[in-house]
């Protein structure tokens, strides 16, 4: 430091040598007793600057002291802050020499200051503790108070005064079932409640929804918001496990897990003695967000986030490059917290957290990943020869060389700058500078070939830190042999492996972990051990003690009932989840900046409650459900996308009720009719109808969801064949006026309501039929087979086996209409085309297979094969094309022509293109032009009646 | 008691939803056209993205120092993504053009007819040189973490002009570019911000926008069905006092599907333009990318983003001397004939059309490395610290060329222009003071410009 001062920022000036004695004997000085001019100048023209220019942020006055620093003492002044003590730096700050190192930020004080400054600190920087006393410090926000029980017998209706009258029961129940379970109840369920005399009708309604298992999938999505939970890392990776995080979650809330063990166990699930396997699963919290691939510090910010925000209300992330503006959050907080889930390291738990894998599929799966790992080791043993070779040259070894006297002047940050400018490896002239520390060298061939002889000379880069030493085409070679590899675990677990749990283990070695100064990991600054919030503990906390990575107690400290934030941010959740807005309307922001709540008495209410009833989030349902406030009338929300859909199901009495499991594409058809929850979610390509239903991006963590109202919206309720396919189920399983008006709205139609449904219905002007068919006719002559079977499901632009790919059976097999992707095994998927009527017919193609450029793949073998006649050709590409035509093949009406591709033996999902072209006489009959999906069913007028009552705001809407 | 009175004493937002109080607008009509800070000087943006980052000196930035150091190493050199050696001059002449005599190569022949329009900014600067970040930055005003894109942020300030169209378009053929849905995104903004991707390769309506052909019904009898529909709802709304924002914007919504449900449909449809506008634009994807996004401009689309392609096209590692000229062909007489286009129907005079990439490429040549461009020796690498941009349109400086590179045109050395001082002019022009135009989230305002941009006076007209 000083000395990049001295070569830096200050030559010439007449005070410098006398400056620079000073500082090197602060520590000395300030126990002598200091002159009465000394004195008097901090006096007159010291104290008061700091006063004017430094406290706002670094004394007890400021809501936390900005750095780690406070000016207002000696005390403060000599511990320093993140930089470490900061006489050495005050000037330097001041000066605005050094452009990571302003103060005050804006513009540099007049030099008359900056001078009175020098004086002070060449005087040795006395600072008299009399003057003003520390300022008490001022109260705190009331969310970082101990929540404090309103005194008295309460309820929620006592602190909330409910106003309206009560809903009518209709409305009152179906209210209930959506909020609760996300299902509408049934016209039978409505009336038995109707007629049901009995005092405890409500209570028992109550009750029965909270023990139903659609409770858990109803509010599990809620948390996964917070959770910002999705099914893929990034773009083309995904996670092999992720449900089963998802499906965790589902089951802890439907056998009413205590609310501070659900945290727990999502923090820490691996080091709760009291875990058991399956719990490892709720470590998705942790691990499922979006992963910057090998950049930890942007992982790790996201995780801080998630739970800051998520559980607590808090924005820690604020404070990763600067202390928090607002809140009481300073940045080696963030750091303490930082440095435990950097010693937390991901990892796929090979243990099943239930059953037992396919034995077939395990073997398949352990035979090509032990291949493909093989394939990552060959690369980089191969790569390692060669650079290592490189990187041992005296020429090389002399770049070091040189470049080490100019660097031992630079501070961390300008050395990084530094080694770019120069083209060196950071970390090998880290090393370069260290290894030459206590052996003067020259930079001389001779000294450099010398150096070359020592084993422990930096170039000797071990093997296992190859890494360190690779080029980017390494990286993107070693990234694609990888995702290879990992692919391995996603064709396990979609077509046999028994779950696991995307878990978090603590790291073997612990690393300490540093401030990281403006958020540069290159800039270190003072440790931070891994302890809690400081203002969270009184009056700060202590570094915790527990051997590993901190994680345990962070989930403990997380989850304290003397935590002041945990209790009321959930309670808080919940409430905006069942009435549309919190107390605090910023669910996941109870800092300085939020507006405090409307009623905390009520919100402190629900907290102490919650806590002292074991955080039984069903005992806080329940009190909410059964209180007069909630049964007011006049609560009226929009479904969010999931009752939506999930509703439409019920009613047209498609609703697959299966619990659990493997992720479906939303977007499948015909549709998979299972809950919304277990929709495939990619962050990276969240489908458009997610969007457009105001679905939260899985990005980052989410407080609360938007509700806005577009056309999009209505044009998915008008066009979708989703929605289409309903309003036929209904219509089919309802006939009538009324019949359709009970299953949708739970209620008989008005006569009024009666009538305009007539009207609709036999309106002779009604045109029924096919809006223009356009090329329905060229398009039915092909179809699409996995061997025998028609491939029951389009996706995207494809057909395919199964809703969600891979295939249990047949991997990633697809038909497109260029091409697909073939089986990974000797089952044939076929492209068939029906010949219309007889005669001769000329067959022409391009048979393609993409060129891969790894070991071990063997191509496709393609067929055309006729219904009559047999086989007529085979082709068998590997990374190249051959042209498939055949001429002049006489045909049958009716006979069929299959254009057949298989995977051969390699467990490849191979990509093929292929989309022949077949003449008769006039016509041409193109594979590619006639690719279609489904072909849309017109409604008839019943159909459109319910597609009307699928579309009404009654629907819609919970009132 | 009304409801507010019920609200001030309960703190309950009944019927409210949730985060609606935050946003300056009722998010009923979250598309409704809204005024910015001032009087604008522009209404909507076309965005020509360039994504890969193109090279300045082989298209807008003549380095004749280049020839004289030709397979020497200069004298001095910036850290970028890969290494790279000797300086490498441009294979293609510059010359002057029209009244501003602005220097411009020669793969650009149309386009340097209208010389006169643009504003050529050669002193353009990001930060880091891999393309994600600096398509992050150049989108969202952001590095690495996750911000709102330019478009969401305008459509969310201004709304857009015509309901019946997305308020955000992107643009982008076969397939999405590095980054994906990440280069227009909403992030923390209301998912109705985010940019509406089509695929320029298809032609069918239906896979333009979902759910946009009523395939069920004929149109006729959809108009039934929401006759009958609205009847129910009017109904259904009068039982309920008659006034509710939320149930009443969502009957309107099936009557604005309804009508986009045509006017979509004709929005993309080029056919409809006379022979002679087509023929001004020329054949191919570009030229079609290019007339539809003219369409949705004067449609009253906020903001179009039209991307090069799928992936990175102007990555040139290698084969510079072709590649820019086969893409820069490409765009020459569509963006030619769409300046022309525009400002003979005075749409220029409204529309900003911004032109570039994420970054520029280095004056030296990349050097070949094992796995990224083995055995080439005549590409250029990512450059964020200086490259050349062209904005022209309402409000913008014209023929005019601001800043510099240094000699050989590695960094920008005369009037920097960030990519974030880039964004506040932009947004400037739009009638937005970009440090007032902002978004509260986790607890802070957030600005499309973060903690920086300055608004370049001299961009300006």
């Amino acid at each position: 430091m000083l000395i990049s001062i001295s070569a830096g920022t200050l030559p010439g000036m007449p005070t410098l040598r006398a400056f620079l004695v000073a500082l090197l004997a602060t520590a000395l000085l300030h126990a002598q007793k200091p002159s009465a001019e000394a004195l008097d100048h901090f006096e007159t023209r010291i104290r008061p600057a700091l006063a004017k220019y430094c406290y706002a942020c670094h004394s007890a006055k400021a809501p936390v002291a900005q750095g780690g620093l406070r000016l207002d003492s000696a005390h403060g002044l000599h511990q320093g802050g993140n930089r470490g003590p900061a006489a050495p730096q005050i000037l330097r700050a001041l000066r605005h020499t050094d452009p990571e190192l302003k103060m005050p930020p804006g513009k540099p004080l007049p030099p008359e200051i900056i001078k009175d400054f020098e004086q002070w600190l060449i005087a040795g920087a006395p600072y008299p503790e009399a003057g003003p006393a520390n300022a008490p410090r001022t109260g705190k926000w009331w969310a970082f108070r101990p929540i404090v029980k309103p005194q008295g017998a309460h309820t929620i209706d006592s602190l909330a005064q409910p106003t309206r009258p009560p809903a009518d029961r209709r409305t009152l129940l179906r209210r209930a079932y959506l909020d609760v379970t996300g299902l509408p109840p049934t016209y039978e369920e409505v009336q038995a409640f109707q007629n049901d005399p009995s005092p405890d009708a409500w209570p028992r309604r109550v009750d029965e929804l909270l023990a139903s298992p659609h409770y858990g999938e109803r509010w599990a999505r809620r948390w996964l918001d917070v959770a910002r939970y999705s099914d893929q890392l990034d773009l083309d990776i995904r996670y092999p496990f992720s449900f089963t995080y998802r499906d965790w979650v589902i089951r802890a809330l439907n056998q009413d897990l205590p609310y501070d063990r659900f945290l727990r166990l999502q923090l820490a699930a691996d080091l709760d003695p009291s875990a058991r396997q399956a719990d490892r699963a709720a470590l998705g919290f942790v691990t499922l967000g979006r992963n910057y691939l090998n950049n930890e510090p942007e992982n790790i910010d996201d995780r801080i986030d998630a739970l800051t925000r998520g559980a607590m209300g808090l924005t820690v992330a604020c404070a990763r490059c600067h202390d928090h503006k607002y809140d009481p959050v300073p940045t080696r907080n963030y750091y303490a917290l930082y440095g435990v889930f950097m010693n937390s390291a991901e990892h796929l738990d090979p243990a099943p957290i239930e059953g037992a894998d396919d034995p077939a599929r395990k073997q398949v799966f352990e035979r090509e990943m032990a291949r493909r790992l093989k394939d990552i080791d060959d690369y980089r043993r191969t790569r390692y020869e060669i650079l290592i070779k490189e990187l041992q040259q005296p020429a090389q070894v002399l770049r070091y060389l040189f470049a080490l006297t100019k660097s031992r002047a630079l501070s961390p940050a300008a050395l990084e700058e530094f080694a770019k400018e120069q083209d060196l490896n950071l970390e090998l002239l880290r090393r370069w500078l260290r290894y030459t520390q206590a052996r003067p060298v020259e930079p001389t061939e001779q000294q450099a070939a010398a150096l070359l002889k020592d084993p422990a000379n930096p170039m000797n880069v071990p093997f296992s830190e190859m890494k360190l030493i690779q080029t980017e085409g390494d990286n993107n070679n070693l990234r694609d042999l990888r995702l290879r590899a990992e692919r391995v675990w996603i064709d396990f677990a979609y077509r046999g492996a028994a779950p696991r749990a995307t878990a978090l283990k603590d790291a073997d070695t612990l690393r300490p972990a540093h401030v990281f100064v403006r958020g540069n990991p290159n800039n270190k600054g003072v440790e931070t051990p891994p302890q809690f919030l400081d203002i969270l503990c009184e009056p700060a906390c202590a570094p915790w003690t527990t051997k590993g990575s901190g994680r345990w107690d962070l989930a403990n400290a997380v989850t304290s009932p003397s935590n002041p934030l945990t209790a009321r941010v959930i309670v808080n959740r919940i409430w905006a989840w069942y009435f549309g807005e919190g107390l605090v309307k910023t669910p996941s922001d109870f800092g300085a900046r939020s507006d405090p709540p409307a009623n905390q008495k009520l919100l402190d209410w629900l907290a102490a409650t919650l806590i002292e009833e074991n955080w039984s989030l069903k005992k806080l349902h329940r009190r909410i459900l059964l209180s007069a406030t909630y049964q007011q009338s006049g609560l009226r929300k929009r479904l969010d996308f999931e009752s939506l859909r999930d509703s439409m199901l019920a009613v047209s009495g498609q609703l697959d009720r299966t619990q659990g499991g493997l992720p479906f594409e939303l977007t499948a058809s015909p549709a998979v009719p299972r809950r919304t929850v277990y929709a495939y979610i990619d962050r990276t390509r969240l489908p458009g109808v997610l969007q457009t239903f105001d679905f939260p991006s899985a990005e980052q963590h989410s407080p609360a969801r938007f509700t806005t109202t577009t056309a999009p919206q209505a044009l998915f309720l008008m066009n979708n064949p989703f929605v289409a396919e309903q309003a036929q189920a209904l219509a089919a399983r309802a006939s009538g006026i009324a019949a359709l008006y009970r299953a949708t709205l739970q209620r008989d139609p008005t006569p009024a309501e009666r009538t305009a449904a007539e009207a609709f219905l036999n309106d002779p002007a009604a045109a029924t039929g096919a809006p223009a068919a356009g090329t329905a006719a060229a398009s039915s002559l092909w179809s699409y087979y996995l061997g025998p079977t028609p491939l029951a499901y389009f996706v995207h632009d494809a057909w395919q086996p199964s809703p969600i790919l891979p295939d249990k059976h047949a991997g990633e097999a697809r038909l497109t209409a260029d091409g697909g992707v073939a089986p990974d095994n000797l089952q044939p998927l076929i492209r068939r085309w029906t010949a219309p009527a007889k005669g001769r017919i000329d067959i022409s193609g391009v048979l393609r297979h993409s060129p891969s450029k790894h070991k071990n793949v063997d191509g496709i073998r393609a067929r055309i094969v006729s219904s009559r006649q047999g086989e007529l050709a085979t082709y068998t590409v590997n990374g190249r094309e051959d042209d498939t035509n055949l001429r002049g093949l006489e045909v049958e009406p009716g006979e069929y022509i299959d254009f057949a591709v298989d995977g051969r033996q390699d467990a490849e999902a191979d990509r093929f293109s292929w989309s022949p072209t077949i003449k008769q006489g006039d016509h041409t009959y193109s594979a590619r032009a006639s690719f279609r999906g489904p072909a849309p069913k017109p409604l008839t007028r019943i159909e459109q009646l319910a597609q009307v009552l699928l579309s009404t705001n009654e629907f819609a809407f919970i009132d | 008691m009304t409801r507010r009175d019920l609200l001030s004493k309960t703190g309950m937002g009944f019927g409210l939803t949730a985060l609606a109080p935050l946003l300056a607008e009722n998010l009923t009509d979250p598309l409704a056209p809204k005024q910015p800070h001032f009087a604008p000087r522009a209404k909507r943006v076309l965005h020509l993205f360039m994504n890969g980052g193109p090279s300045h000196v082989d298209t807008f930035d003549p380095k004749p120092a280049l020839k004289k150091y030709a397979g020497q190493p200069l004298p001095f050199t910036f850290r970028t993504e890969r290494r790279t050696g000797a300086a490498f001059p441009s294979p293609f002449e510059f010359k002057p053009h029209g009244q501003s005599g602005i220097e411009i190569s020669e793969v650009w022949p149309k386009l340097a007819e209208m010389a006169d329009e643009l504003c050529v900014i050669r002193s353009m600067k990001s930060e880091i040189p891999n393309h994600e970040p600096s398509l992050m930055l150049m989108n969202c005003g952001e590095v690495r973490q996750v911000r709102p894109s330019m478009g969401s942020w305008l459509t969310y300030g201004l709304g857009t002009e015509n309901k019946n169209l997305p308020g955000f378009v992107v643009l982008c053929p076969n397939g999405l570019p590095v980054q994906g849905t990440e280069n227009w995104r909403s992030a923390f903004l209301p998912g109705v911000y985010q940019g509406t991707r089509i695929d320029t390769a298809q032609t069918d309506i239906e896979k333009l926008i979902e759910n946009i052909k009523p395939k069920f019904a004929t149109l006729k009898d959809q108009r039934r069905q929401l006759d009958l529909l609205s009847q129910l709802n009017r109904r259904h709304l009068a039982e309920r006092g008659g006034e509710d924002q939320l149930l009443e914007s969502r009957i309107q919504s099936f009557e604005m599907a309804y009508r986009m449900q045509m006017e979509a449909e004709e929005a993309f449809d080029i056919a409809r333009e006379p022979e002679s506008v087509r023929k001004l634009y020329g054949e191919g994807l570009q030229a079609r990318q290019l007339l539809i996004a003219r369409r949705l401009l004067e449609r009253g689309v906020r903001m179009v983003q039209i991307w090069s392609g799928a992936g990175q096209p102007w990555d040139h590692h290698d084969d510079v001397a072709g590649n820019v000229r086969r893409l820069a062909n490409t765009f020459d007489q569509p963006i030619a004939a769409l300046l022309k286009d525009m400002k003979q129907s005075g749409l220029l005079d409204e529309t900003l059309i911004v032109w570039g990439g994420e970054f520029g490429r280095t004056p030296t040549v990349e050097l070949p490395d094992n796995g990224a461009n083995s055995g080439m020796n005549n590409g250029r690498d990512h450059n964020p610290y200086g490259f050349s941009m062209w904005v022209a349109g309402g409000g913008i400086r014209k023929g005019y060329v601001h800043g510099a590179t240094d000699e050989f045109g590695f960094a920008a050395v005369e009037k920097v222009v960030h990519v974030h001082d880039l964004h506040a002019t932009l947004l400037h022009l739009l009638g937005f003071d970009h440090t007032r135009f902002t978004f509260r989230y986790a607890g802070r305002d957030f600005r499309l410009t973060d903690v920086a941009g300055n608004v370049v006076k001299e961009l300006i007209a």
